[in-house]
């Protein structure tokens, strides 16, 4: 679960670290508001979750009242990535002297937390590490202990930080390390970290992105996933115990097993068509999900093709084909041609109750990639 | 010959009561797992169909001499149980449990490094030696013994590539799920060395997929220490980064773990690579006949 940058800075706040004086701002009226608190200069922040806003042109300054009424409907007229923008952050403009990027998260090569400080903040990170790898340094973080003030040290040390700065970040990085365990974070960073032309280290920004397996186990976190919730189709599957992820192809594709969806995915890509959904209801298969993955799929106009594809290993596929026919006569008209793939466990059950129904299935997943490629170019 | 488990693994279930754990007992034992205990706090010095149950794993192991155990526990109180197999010095214990906190993970992960336990999981299948014992939850019945050994980062793909291997005749030494989690107890570097010293194993096939580096480090440890052939398959080309697909670990971040650097790596390690799930049982039977290999770049 990502958190709203808002949220993150209410975060920072609370635990010592500064940050621009700004306001939440959904209305005309909260907008002037916070102007007349934090202006002359402020500068408008879209409050979607997503990365990319400032390339979308959802960060924007603003010197006067009208300018930020103007820019504040025009942010909010908004949509970057899908998502619409509904509130704004309108915070003081800083005076900057130089940009860091501070980032916690886990290293797959060590699976620990790595901690990563870059002198050039205020880009992506990943280009720092292609064009400018020497101002770039990292530590892995032995999670038995503290994170200790040497360990900090050594690495602003390989950034030739002037002391005078390296001793303002050693809290500043202890603090946000204190947040990614407090908040079982999987990533928690500040880009950028600022330092004024009055010599102050402030989060310009914050990234908090949260373990979602720690939502439910501990209250922390369980406090802002509830304030955050988003009432979107992929939230709403999850309930249902299937994993949905909206992509922007042709071909829906509905399967059981994470591994197995992703490699229907792929197989439909090389075959020149394009996913319209990432859809694994391995949490439990039975006609009402059936069903409702089938509806939710079919009602998105861009999908031209659907493929049911599903090995059954410990699923019933004479079950899972009693379901596809339940669910097919329950939604009524579905406009998509189906392709439909079963085999494992009592596969050939399977396949004659589907045939009994006067619905066809293929032998082969191959086959069955194909079929649902090819129709879903017609 | 195997790995990790055979015949003689003394097995104990953790949570053997639960729905899920009480299900899959039974189906173990029908394969013919040696299953000698199991564990539910509260529900000591009763039994589950004639198997023991114990309130701690300690007076499970102390009583009957289990070696190895599965867990059939929920997330909440799973991590719990790997660090009570760990304390009781089991030689493997695989948890099967989905959604424990991955920061609690990369804390068992160091208490792992201490001890001799070997972790499989979590959110795994579990492994299979076919004919021997199975612990976890695959579907027996697409498994045959044979020579090829099979890890994988994804249950469902590692069944439909079996699938293809038995449908060819060919059996398998020992598959085992390493799990879906960017954190977790196994990772492929730890059971090439297993597979390579093992004399029933003659190729070994890799399921990886995107996000994390574990394909990565296994191709640098094949291409130093492995003789024998081996086959991967990799999905995710079509993923999008930055995006979790099913699984956590899937996820790509700051440009690593992507689908061309796993493909890269393996290629130069000298992996034959499949580009479908069929493709694996293709190219492992050719390599099995001895044939010109057909090493499939993507």
């Amino acid at each position: 679960m990502n958190l709203y940058e808002y949220q993150v800075k209410q975060l920072f706040k609370d635990i010592g670290i500064k940050t621009p004086a700004g306001q939440l701002a959904k209305t005309e009226d909260d907008a002037i508001n916070a102007y007349q608190l934090v202006g002359p200069e402020v500068m408008l922040k879209s409050q979607v979750l997503t990365g990319g806003r400032g390339k979308a042109g959802g960060i924007k300054a603003a010197a006067a009242e009208e300018e930020v009424l103007a820019v504040f409907k025009q942010l909010t007229g908004l949509t970057i990535k899908g998502l619409p923008v509904k509130q704004v952050w309108v915070e003081e403009k800083l005076q900057i002297e130089q940009e860091f990027y501070v980032g916690i998260t886990i290293s797959p090569d060590e699976q620990l937390p790595v901690l990563i400080v870059s002198s050039k903040g205020g880009m992506d990170v990943e280009e720092v590490a292609r064009e400018f790898p020497e101002a770039m340094a990292q530590c892995v973080i032995d999670m038995k202990y503290p994170l200790h003030d040497y360990t900090v040290r050594e690495v602003l040390s390989q950034l030739n930080f002037r002391h005078t700065i390296a001793k303002r970040f050693v809290p500043l990085i202890q603090r946000l390390y204190d947040i990614y365990l407090q908040y079982h974070a999987i990533l928690l960073e500040v880009n950028p970290l600022v330092l004024t032309v009055d010599g102050e280290l402030v989060a310009a920004d914050g990234r908090l992105a949260i373990d979602d397996n720690a939502l439910n186990k501990y209250s922390t976190v369980k406090k802002l996933a509830v304030e955050t919730a988003q009432d979107t189709v992929e939230q709403r599957m999850k309930k249902y115990g299937i994993d949905y992820v909206e992509l922007d192809g042709n071909v829906g594709i509905i399967s059981v097993g994470a591994g197995e969806t992703m490699a229907t995915m792929d197989l439909i890509s090389r075959q020149g068509g394009k996913p319209a959904c990432f859809l694994d209801f391995s949490a439990g298969v039975n006609p009402e999900t059936i069903a409702l993955a089938l509806k939710t799929v079919s009602l998105r106009p861009e999908v031209k093709s659907i493929l049911i594809n599903i090995f059954g290993g410990l699923t019933r596929i004479d079950k899972v084909a009693e379901g596809i026919v339940y669910a097919i006569k329950k939604i009524g008209d579905i406009k998509q041609p189906l392709t439909i793939r079963l085999e494992g466990t009592n596969a050939e059950l399977g396949r004659e109750v589907i045939q009994q129904h006067g619905l066809e299935s293929c032998l082969t997943l191959q086959e069955a990639v194909y079929q649902s490629v090819k129709r879903g170019e017609i | 010959m195997s790995i990790l488990v055979d015949k003689s693994s003394r097995v104990v279930v953790q949570g053997v009561t639960g729905k899920e754990g009480s299900f899959h007992t039974r189906s173990m034992r029908e394969y013919g797992t040696h299953v000698v205990a199991g564990v539910s706090p509260g529900k000591g010095g009763t039994s589950f169909e004639g198997i023991p149950v114990f309130n701690s794993l300690a007076s499970a192991v102390a009583n009957t001499g289990a070696d190895t155990s599965i867990i059939f526990v929920p997330p909440a109180f799973a991590a719990d149980s790997i660090y009570e197999a760990i304390e009781d010095q089991l030689k493997v214990t695989v948890c099967v449990t989905d959604g424990i906190p991955i920061q609690e993970m990369m804390l068992i992960k160091q208490k792992l490094k201490e001890s001799n336990t070997v972790l499989i999981g979590s959110n795994c299948p579990g492994l299979i030696t076919p004919g021997e014992a199975k612990l976890g939850i695959m579907p027996s019945h697409i498994f045959k013994k044979g020579p090829i050994g099979v890890a994988s980062r994804s249950g469902s793909l590692s069944y439909e590539v079996v699938f293809g291997l038995t449908e060819r005749g060919i059996g398998q030494s020992t598959v085992v799920g390493v799990g879906g989690d960017g954190v977790k107890g196994t990772n492929f570097t730890d059971l090439l060395p297993m597979f390579e010293a093992d004399p029933e194993t003659e190729v070994i096939v890799l399921i990886g997929e995107i996000g994390g580096a574990d394909e990565e480090q296994a191709a640098q440890y094949i291409k130093s220490k492995i003789t024998k052939p081996v086959v991967s398959y990799i999905i995710g080309a079509s993923a999008p980064s930055g995006k979790k697909m099913g699984h956590a670990g899937t996820i790509i971040t700051h440009g690593k773990g992507t689908y061309q650097s796993k493909i890269h790596a393996l290629q130069e390690a000298g992996v034959h690579l499949a580009r479908t799930p069929l493709e694996v049982a293709e190219i492992v039977e050719e390599i099995s006949k001895g044939k010109q290999l057909k090493s499939q770049a993507n």
